[in-house]
């Protein structure tokens, strides 16, 4: 059983009444149409939950935080996901934040974390490159010492929302090993530094979030490596080992399933709409399961204290199932949609949009989520490197 | 039965496989007419095994059915021979809905010493094997009740002193539970081998007199519910073992100069089936906790826990005969005994796809919150 240092159904109450009378009825439409957000919109909603203690109360007290156990951070994401509210981006304080506390020296405590918690230093994660992507120990990025300085050159890729982020942690190679996880280095750079460009990719969803890094000998000062030089490799894990239980997102995956609901009852006879009612409540049946699975999952590996270095494994099967679910969900979702699930209005993700709605007014949302469901099986890990870190796991046993 | 004792259950149970059910083992056992040796059965009820998850005032350890989990999970492992998933999950289940009923602290005092075996008599060919309804009938003659009708698949019949028999009255169609001697001159076996190597009978009831016990809906309920965590414990303690076993197969194995472990495909095989074993594990652990607090919604929870445990011990018990290969099609290698075991768990406990069309008859029913 879960220990309840805390009163769970209390606190979710709590949590989701903060999101129904905090954020303003204009963006919570447009979250609930999965319409864009401006940066202002993002951040401004991460202030009021800072302003409120829980942005990231997760982190240890003596660095700001509230010391909740992953138990209590985990309900507390579950109750915000339910919730038609804007991403909770998690580079600062899920990625950076954690590694700096945790490998950092003072000075970089001093100067980088206060920024994260008051929502004032937007981050962006510098891992993947055009020749590194699940093999990321082959990144090629190079940092060499001149002076009191890295003069850093090379280019990164899929980094998210680098068009909004102040700073970057960036993997970098310092020398060359025998082994690649070897001779990487973990830096942090401004992302105002002369010498770095930053070019959007459109993806599958019509949608700007990715980028292109190109860093062409930007001076990084030496005081921004964090940990060991050539050390790095272990903090990677450690950042991957955090990333991919937020892949979770149950919360998320129950929120569109009142949608799926709702979407039921009011396409049920539309002729353009794809319902067929036997077919469909057996695929939601199957939903369900799933969700109920890795919630009982979730809570049985989440609930304890993380055991020495067993979270890898932990990590890697909620992510694999998290992904899983969130594809599931939405394909039945556009499979409902049926012939309104064809048409794909980019100008209706705009805020203020005016354009002719070919029908329902979420549509076009739900189809968003659709296509970048596709990538949840492939950030943080593929599936197939999931599978190759469970294989270690097992054949050790 | 002390706490200290019941967390070290497991440690007991796998010793006593080890003790009693090696393969040569539980090859002799099989040798018997009725597929298991009686005397095993006895020893375990004076080792107070089945005490676990029988409520104190009956004479068990207590009724949390967590506690009867590890049991279940060695019967699994082990491929023990007992039949005490329909005894401690379908007699038991059906008696302690009925508890009322003087009869029953008697009956399960029985059980509990593990001399004594009780038959749930409920499935009906007439009626197909998840019906709730009956078509075997209840007279009432003077003080006593006459039972006339057939029943199928009865596990370990031929063992059994009583039958808890579902019977309607003969003008309506609700059921009670009834309680007959198995040894009556007007019941008849006709035996048989089962799939799983065991024995089971089809009965016949013949004017068979019978003591009235209680509502035969309220039985069935109870014994479905506590044989569908049971059934699922035990599976989930076949898919640890296959597991187990198949890892350490392809580890040793070699095939193309290298050891089979070595090929990705089968890699990725492996952690599927690690995967499912984790999830049912949770998932289990979960429902069972429900059902001890008596959640509104534990039917909803049953039929999800059925439908992702046998998925999963199919795809286990299939993807382990796939992976040793031609020998996994050897009588001589347990693997297939536990595929067949599975078969069986499958049918007796509803499949996943019977499950999940009771699941969205519910959906239809209940609003998504």
């Amino acid at each position: 059983m879960a220990p309840t240092s805390f009163d769970i159904q209390h606190f979710r109450n709590e949590v989701r009444k903060f999101c129904r009378t905090e954020l303003s009825a204009a963006i919570r439409e447009k979250c609930n149409r999965n319409q864009l957000l401006s940066k202002n919109e993002v951040v401004g909603w991460e202030r009021k939950l800072a302003d409120r203690g829980w942005y990231a109360a997760h982190w240890p007290k003596e660095y700001g935080g509230e010391d909740w156990s992953r138990w209590q951070r985990f309900v507390f994401m579950e109750a915000i996901e339910l919730e038609a509210v804007p991403w909770l981006t998690p580079f600062g304080i899920d990625y950076v934040g954690p590694v700096i506390y945790t490998y950092g020296n003072e000075e970089q405590k001093r100067r980088w974390l206060p920024p994260i918690l008051k929502c004032e230093h937007f981050w962006c994660q510098g891992f993947s490159e055009p020749g590194a992507g699940s093999d990321l120990a082959s990144i090629r990025t190079k940092a060499k010492i001149d002076g009191d300085h890295y003069v850093v050159s090379g280019q990164k890729t899929w980094t998210t929302m680098a068009h909004w982020a102040d700073m970057i942690f960036l993997l970098v190679r310092t020398s060359e090993a025998e082994k690649p996880q070897e001779g990487i280095s973990l830096l942090l750079v401004d992302m105002n530094s002369p010498g770095i460009t930053v070019r959007p990719i459109t993806t599958i969803d019509l949608c700007h979030s990715v980028n292109e890094v190109f860093l062409d000998e930007v001076i990084v000062p030496r005081s921004n490596l964090v940990g060991a030089e050539g050390a790095a490799w272990r903090y990677a894990k450690f950042i991957l080992n955090h990333e991919r239980p937020l892949a979770i997102e149950l919360g998320k995956a129950k929120r569109l399933m009142k949608k799926l609901a709702r979407l039921m009852v009011e396409l049920v006879g539309d002729k353009a709409a794809g319902i067929n009612k036997d077919g469909l409540n057996r695929r939601i049946a199957e939903l369900e399961i799933q969700i109920q699975t890795l919630e009982a999952l979730a809570q049985r590996i989440l609930s304890r204290p993380p055991a020495q270095d067993s979270n890898t494994e932990e990590a890697a099967m909620l992510k694999l199932r998290g992904s899983e679910l969130q594809q599931a969900i939405t394909e039945v979702c556009v499979e409902v949609l049926g012939y309104y699930g064809l048409a794909y209005q980019t100008d209706l993700l705009a805020s203020d949009a005016e354009a002719y709605c070919h029908g329902i007014d979420i549509s076009t949302g739900l189809v968003r989520e659709y296509l970048h469901a596709r990538a949840t099986t492939i950030y943080g890990g593929s599936t197939e490197i999931q599978k190759n870190i469970l294989a270690k796991v097992i054949f050790a046993q | 039965m002390d706490r200290d004792l019941l967390n070290n259950l497991d440690q007991i149970f796998t010793r006593y496989t080890r003790d009693r059910y090696h393969s040569e083992q539980w090859r002799e056992y099989g040798k018997t007419p009725l597929g298991f040796e009686t005397e095993l059965m006895q020893e375990m009820g004076e080792l107070g095994w089945f005490m676990l998850g029988i409520p104190e005032e009956l004479g068990g350890s207590g009724q949390a059915i967590t506690d009867l989990l590890p049991l279940l999970n060695a019967v699994g492992a082990g491929l023990w021979r007992e039949p005490i998933l329909p005894l401690l999950g379908g007699a038991v289940g059906a008696l302690l809905a009925v508890p009322e009923h003087p009869e029953s602290p008697s009956l399960i005092e029985q059980i509990i010493s593990g001399k004594t075996l009780v038959g749930l008599a409920h499935a009906e060919f007439a009626r197909g094997i998840m019906s709730d309804r009956v078509e075997t009938t209840a007279s009432k003659s003077g003080h006593t009740y006459l039972i006339n009708g057939d029943k199928t698949f009865l596990v370990a019949a031929p063992a059994c002193g009583w039958f808890l028999v579902t019977a309607r009255h003969p003008e309506s169609d609700e059921s009670d539970l009834f309680l007959v001697a198995a040894k009556d001159p007007s019941v008849t076996l006709a035996s048989y081998r089962t799939v799983d190597d065991r024995s089971a009978a089809d009965v016949n009831f013949n004017n068979a007199p019978a003591r009235l016990l209680g509502n035969g809906a309220a039985a069935i309920l109870g014994a479905r519910r506590r044989m569908s965590i049971l059934a699922a414990a035990e599976a989930l303690g076949i898919i640890q073992k296959l597991n187990q076993d198949t890892r350490h197969f392809v580890t040793e194995r070699r095939q193309f100069g290298r050891p089979l472990a070595s090929f990705q495909v089968l890699q990725h095989r492996l952690v599927d089936m690690h995967i499912l074993e984790q999830e049912t594990a949770a998932l289990l652990l979960s429902v069972a906790n429900d059902f001890d607090r008596s959640a509104i919604d534990i039917d909803r929870r049953l039929l999800i826990l059925r439908c992702q445990v046998s998925r999963a011990l199919r795809f286990v018990t299939q993807q382990s005969i796939q992976l040793h290969g031609g020998m996994g099609m050897s009588d001589e290698l347990m693997v297939g005994h536990f595929y067949k075991r599975a078969l069986l768990l499958e049918s007796l406990c509803g499949s996943a796809d019977w499950a999940i069309g009771q699941l969205v008859d519910y959906t239809s029913d209940v609003e998504i919150n």
